[in-house]
């Protein structure tokens, strides 16, 4: 074993920031746009 | 194709042991489905056989796993429309809008691959000679508790993901829309799905109830309302070796702010309301609209968009915006809420009436409860309750009065409003000029409050469906370069 290796004992946990940050947060989904408009043809049903 | 009107245990389709059930068209009054449902019996054979299965499934490379969902998509076109009939007889959705759902039906394989690699794929590295590797593990048996309102889509959004990672499911579709549920485990077996994998357990509450209650699941997956989804939560509190993932109601918030398009308006609010009958769980509930002159323009336009839009029969040509509900008593249970808001004040401005007498046609309604002591309630069909506001933050905090925190939408106002409202709206589908009901399928879907437990769904899915394995990994034991503190050998 090469002087540089760290001891497996002391190396960190790989995952550990996984968990934690999903604890602290909820997702937010959003469809945006700056401005309202009319859609090119109008659902079905619909009369303006 | 044609329902079997069967349980599938093990790869068998079976007769239930319990008492007959039927499920009627809402509309056309015609009798769908009538068969037995399953015995708790049969349910524990159900969870039995999904035990045997899980093994051999989860041992399966991902390639074979993603090779069957991927025949099982295809089944799903070749098979779009009886599929799209069925739900649309047992929903009572428009034809064009059931074919659409069943369009999200076959999407959903590839976000849910995709989901799988990104949030619980497998990645390694090397950290000085040992591998730091993470994986994912699935859970084993998962429950899957289907709603009437998507009977294809959204327990499609529970069992894809929940197969990709090597979990084994019994479904529990909604009663009142046992055929989709048929049909669609009929393309998974036309797709070579294995015996076991999936199970199919029809029938009502005591179903649910004893599929809840087997010792034997390891998760639950329940897409419904907000009342039975508690129930569920107190049921798994304290058995911390479940998985339960609940995505349930919204009484969603819909605000009206500075709108120069005002046909684009109304448009956006009938999207958000007024869609599938008000049936989605994402429909706003709750339109607030600024007091004033501008604000009386914009309710009277949208009344008379109201009065014009056209609900008729699923099938009906030209087609209709809107169908039916689920059932004459949801309609009924519809009308009984609009007169319940009108003894508390509520002052009606476009009447929700039943259309034809005997079916689940409804009329959509439009009621301003400004001021008034309402119950925080989602009325699952075409009833839009109007709120009035004097500045913007009345127009939050009105939003925000609610137990639940699903999906809300901002109509006009400019990046400046969009930005403050994003910031302290509290929902987890936050649209902005857009519809409420538009979510897009390849981002998390879910809310917080009372619309759910903290486990989104869609492309969050995955991560209810496994759980990570962290592993610190090397193929020989080897000596340090120096001993820990205190250690002689």
């Amino acid at each position: 074993m090469s002087s540089h290796m760290t001891a497996a004992w002391a190396l960190p946990a790989p995952t550990v920031y996984q968990t934690a940050a999903d604890n602290c947060a909820y997702p937010v989904a959003s469809m945006e746009a700056d401005t309202l408009a009319m859609p090119a043809e109008l659902p079905p049903g619909v009369n303006l | 194709m044609h329902a079997t009107q069967q349980l599938l245990i093990d790869g068998h389709w079976l007769d239930g042991a319990a008492e007959t059930f039927d499920k009627l068209d809402p509309v056309t009054g015609q009798r769908l489905w009538q068969a037995r449902a399953a015995s708790a019996e049969q349910v524990g054979e159900a969870v039995a056989a999904a035990r045997r299965a899980f093994p051999g499934w989860a041992k399966r490379p991902f390639a074979e796993r993603q090779a069957l969902v991927e025949r099982f998509r295809d089944e799903l076109e070749a098979n779009r429309e009886p599929l799209a009939e069925s739900i649309a007889r047992e929903t009572g959705k428009p034809i064009w809008e059931a074919r659409t759902e069943v369009g999200a039906m076959i999407g959903k394989v590839a976000i849910s691959l995709t989901a799988y690699h990104e949030r619980t794929g497998e990645r390694a590295r090397d950290a000085s000679g040992t591998r730091a590797v993470l994986r994912h593990r699935p859970h084993g048996v998962l429950a899957v508790f289907g709603p009437y309102n998507f009977p294809g889509h959204l327990p499609n959004g529970h069992m894809v993901p929940a197969l990709l990672a090597g979990n084994c499911v019994v479904f529990k579709p909604s009663e009142q829309t046992p055929m989709t549920a048929d049909l669609t485990l009929q393309c998974w077996r036309q797709a070579g799905l294995p015996d076991g994998v999936i199970n199919l357990v029809q029938g009502a509450a005591a179903v649910g109830q004893a599929l809840s209650s087997d010792a034997d699941i390891d998760g639950l997956l329940f897409t419904g309302s907000a009342r039975v989804g508690g129930l569920l939560h107190r049921q798994f509190g304290g058995q911390l070796d479940k998985i339960l993932a609940l995505e349930l109601g919204g009484n969603n918030p819909l605000v009206v702010k500075d709108v120069r398009d005002a046909d684009a308006a109304v448009l956006t609010i009938l999207q958000s309301a007024f869609l599938s009958g008000g049936q989605r769980c994402t429909c706003a509930r709750r339109l607030i609209v600024p007091e004033g002159e501008s604000g009386d323009r914009l309710l009277q336009q949208l009344a008379t968009a109201m009065d014009r839009l056209h609900v008729a029969e699923p099938f009906a040509e030209p087609a209709p915006f809107y169908a039916g509900l689920v059932s004459p008593q949801a309609a009924e249970g519809l009308l009984e809420a609009q007169r319940d808001l009108e003894t508390r004040g509520g002052r009606v401005l476009v009447r929700m009436r039943s259309l034809e007498p005997g079916t689940s046609l409804l009329s959509p309604g439009l009621i301003d409860v400004t001021g008034c002591e309402i119950p925080d309630e989602e009325h699952f069909g075409p009833l839009l309750k109007v709120y009035r506001y004097a500045n913007w933050d009345d127009a939050i905090a009105l939003a925000n009065d609610t137990r639940y925190g699903l999906s809300a939408g901002l109509i006009g106002g400019d990046q400046s409003d969009w930005d403050d409202f994003l910031l302290r709206i509290r929902a987890g589908i936050v649209n902005w000029n857009r519809q409420t009901t538009g979510a897009s399928g390849d981002a998390p879907f879910g809310g917080i409050g009372d619309s759910g437990n903290h486990r989104p769904s869609a492309y969050y899915a995955a991560d209810y469906c496994a759980y990570p394995v962290a592993s610190m990994e090397a193929d020989t034991l080897a000596m340090p370069a120096e001993l820990p503190p205190g250690v002689t050998l």
